[in-house]
């Protein structure tokens, strides 16, 4: 026998010895004690390396502790919070236990473990990819990786591949816990993210009811004060002071401009009643709209209301001309060319 | 079908039929299996059956020395092991009796 073998042997020996978790001092001697010679003996017979001849240290450790009948799990005693929390689970678990149904979802949780392995390193790519919070849903179901979902969907099988390589270690890993719990705060904050995204939540308590309402439906916010309180309807004065009816109203490129009602002060929906042109289209920007509540519920008090203007005293202006310019001197001020189609 | 499943089953069974043959050591044990035909079998696994035997009173063992190398603990079967041996040859027989027939039926089927 070299002395390469022996340090080979001896090696291998104190990885095994390395991975013989939860067991006292004698055990652990005990059983290597009878290793120890076996070890040096297939090192001195064997060309091959020990990982090879005799597997992983890891894997023989722990098929060492099955065959014995020693479980790896962690010492019994358990002191304090610890000790307390665990009796509790422990009698919770048993009484779910003594329930034939409650039986059967318990023995059945260890065939769902897998399955939240790879959700685990699907959960945690995304942890580690995400650069904000918003990045969890713009690319759901998998992350953006440098701008390419593609290349996120290789990461996430990366990653679900690691994950199920780390459940499927025969030994334990003592810091699992950090990996489940990034895995759990990332569905977590996925959830919130998927939730907000995808449903507006009115609250209606007043009229006892709760209204989800799939943004979908709703339109791009229209115009908006600088404050971004919502511009649902527009109400003209003449000089005079006295309301217009019917204005149409154009941005400088001749677009019509339109406000989409979402909702009132009260948070009830709006609807506009629509106003035809001459040449049968709808007409949208023709101000003031004549607006109503819309029920949100059969029976709804608040629906069906229509909206009042705001009461406003505009002041008459001064003659056209005597009000300072506000042109930008050298800008084209000269309206835009829009042809008008008459509203009846 | 994993072999290594059907051998966790057996191995306590083959390492007391090993040893009721001719009191060995570890390294012996292995090596005598594996000429047996159990090629699949672990050294780790053999290990910690020995311990598990010797821990429930089926095994006993003694020290010889080596003139090469450290001595060698021997295991030997006890009056309880020889008993464990017979009870376990008549389960194996049962065992394997009734597997044989449901075998041969689907093979009859087939």
């Amino acid at each position: 026998m070299t002395t390469d073998t022996e340090t080979r042997a001896d090696a291998y020996l104190a990885e095994v010895r390395r991975h013989l978790q939860g067991l006292t001092d004698d055990e652990r001697d005990d059983l290597l004690d009878d290793l120890t010679s076996h070890v040096h003996q297939v090192a001195a017979d064997d060309e091959r390396p020990l990982e090879e001849s005799l597997g992983p240290p890891r894997a023989f450790a722990a098929e060492l502790l099955a065959s014995a009948g020693l479980t790896a799990e962690m010492p019994v005693a358990r002191r304090g919070l610890t000790a307390r929390a665990r009796k509790q689970i422990d009698a919770a678990v048993e009484a779910i236990r003594r329930q034939p149904a409650g039986r059967a979802v318990l023995d059945f949780l260890p065939e769902l473990q897998p399955a939240w392995w790879l959700v685990r390193g699907w959960l945690l790519v995304y942890l580690l990819t995400a650069r904000s919070n918003s990045d969890f849903t713009s690319s759901f179901p998998f992350p953006e990786v440098l701008g390419s979902w593609v290349l996120g969907g290789m990461a996430v099988a990366v990653g679900s591949i690691l994950s199920v390589r780390l459940g499927r270690r025969p030994t334990r890993t003592r810091w699992i816990w950090v990996v489940n719990a990034a895995a759990i705060l990332s569905a977590v904050v996925l959830v919130g993210e998927l939730n907000d995204g995808r449903t507006i939540y009115v609250d209606a308590t007043d009229a006892g009811g709760t209204v989800y309402i799939d943004p979908a439906y709703i339109p791009e916010p229209g115009l908006q004060h600088s404050d971004g309180s919502p511009i649902t309807n527009i109400y003209a004065y003449d000089a005079n002071g006295q309301p217009l009816d019917r204005v149409r109203l154009y941005d400088q490129d001749g677009r019509p401009i339109e406000t989409y009602p979402g909702y009132d002060a009260n948070g009830l929906p709006l609807a506009t009643e629509p106003v035809t042109g001459a040449d049968g289209m709808d007409v949208t920007n023709a101000y003031p709209l004549h607006q109503s509540t819309v029920a949100r519920f059969p029976g709804d008090p608040g629906g069906n209301q229509p909206v009042a203007p705001p009461i406003i005293v505009a002041p008459p202006l001064p003659p056209a001309g005597t009000a300072p310019s506000t042109t930008v001197p050298g800008s084209d001020a000269s309206p835009p060319t829009t042809v008008q189609v008459p509203v009846p | 079908m994993d072999p290594s499943q059907l051998l966790k089953g057996v191995l306590d069974l083959a390492v007391l039929a090993v040893v009721a043959d001719d009191d060995a050591y570890g390294y012996d044990i292995v090596r005598r299996l594996r000429e047996a035909g159990l090629e699949d079998v672990g050294d780790a696994s053999v290990y910690g059956t020995l311990r598990r035997l010797f821990q429930a009173g089926s095994l006993s063992s003694y020290v010889v020395p080596s003139d090469e190398g450290p001595h060698r603990k021997y295991y030997a079967v006890t009056p309880a092991g020889r008993t464990a041996l017979t009870t376990g040859t008549k389960t194996w027989r049962h065992f394997a009796d009734v597997l044989d027939a449901l075998l041969a039926t689907a093979k009859e089927a087939a």
